[in-house]
């Protein structure tokens, strides 16, 4: 039975160590102009 | 919350809007972030539509006023959404970092979009790089849309 493959997301942002290891990582960052234009009543 | 600079967001809507003369729309828009490389800033503190965040202190491959050379972004989609940066930035601390926001700037720091990094604050100790994916339209770190 074959695993299913990882999503493939780009990172964001990445922090490494001196020998190029990464110690943290984060997602893409979205903005829109308008992200609560729905929230008008 | 809009991730525009105020300034700005009242800059695009008298271009878009009969506020000029006789109804015309406005001509505000002009070039409010200047005309040559902007730069990606980045901050201890979280931006807002009124201001940049306080910034981070220099490291190695980071200088005031935010990174350069962040290459030309490409875009897809309709509507299109732009990816930022396109060549990926990364940058030493010389002393501990805790980033939590970026503006996307001008050359002469004029704001444009502003925005919290995902999982902010970031914490990035001596010795160790902070990196923001380059890459081409959904391929970059920073993604930005109108919608």
């Amino acid at each position: 039975m074959s695993e299913l493959a990882p999503e493939e997301t780009p990172a964001g942002w990445l922090v490494t160590d001196p020998g190029g290891e990464v110690v943290a990582a984060g997602p893409q960052t979205v903005l829109g102009a308008s992200a609560d234009a729905g929230q008008e009543t | 919350m809009a991730a525009l600079d105020n300034t700005l967001i009242a800059a695009l809507l008298n271009y878009l809007t009969p506020t000029g003369a006789a109804g015309v729309n406005g001509t505000a828009i002009g070039t409010p972030l200047g005309t040559t490389a902007m730069k990606l800033r980045l901050n201890s503190t979280a931006s807002s539509g009124a201001a940049a965040g306080t910034e981070i202190v220099n490291g190695t491959g980071y200088s005031a006023g935010g990174w350069t050379s962040l290459g030309q972004s490409t875009s897809a989609g309709t509507p299109i959404v732009v990816g930022v940066p396109f060549t990926t930035q990364s940058a030493t601390a010389t002393s501990a970092w805790s980033i939590v926001s970026f503006d996307l700037v001008g050359n002469g720091a004029q704001r444009g979009f502003w925005g919290l990094f995902n999982a902010q604050p970031i914490a990035v100790g001596i010795g160790n790089a902070f990196q923001v994916t380059g890459g081409a339209a959904g391929a970059a770190g920073i993604q930005i849309s109108l919608t």
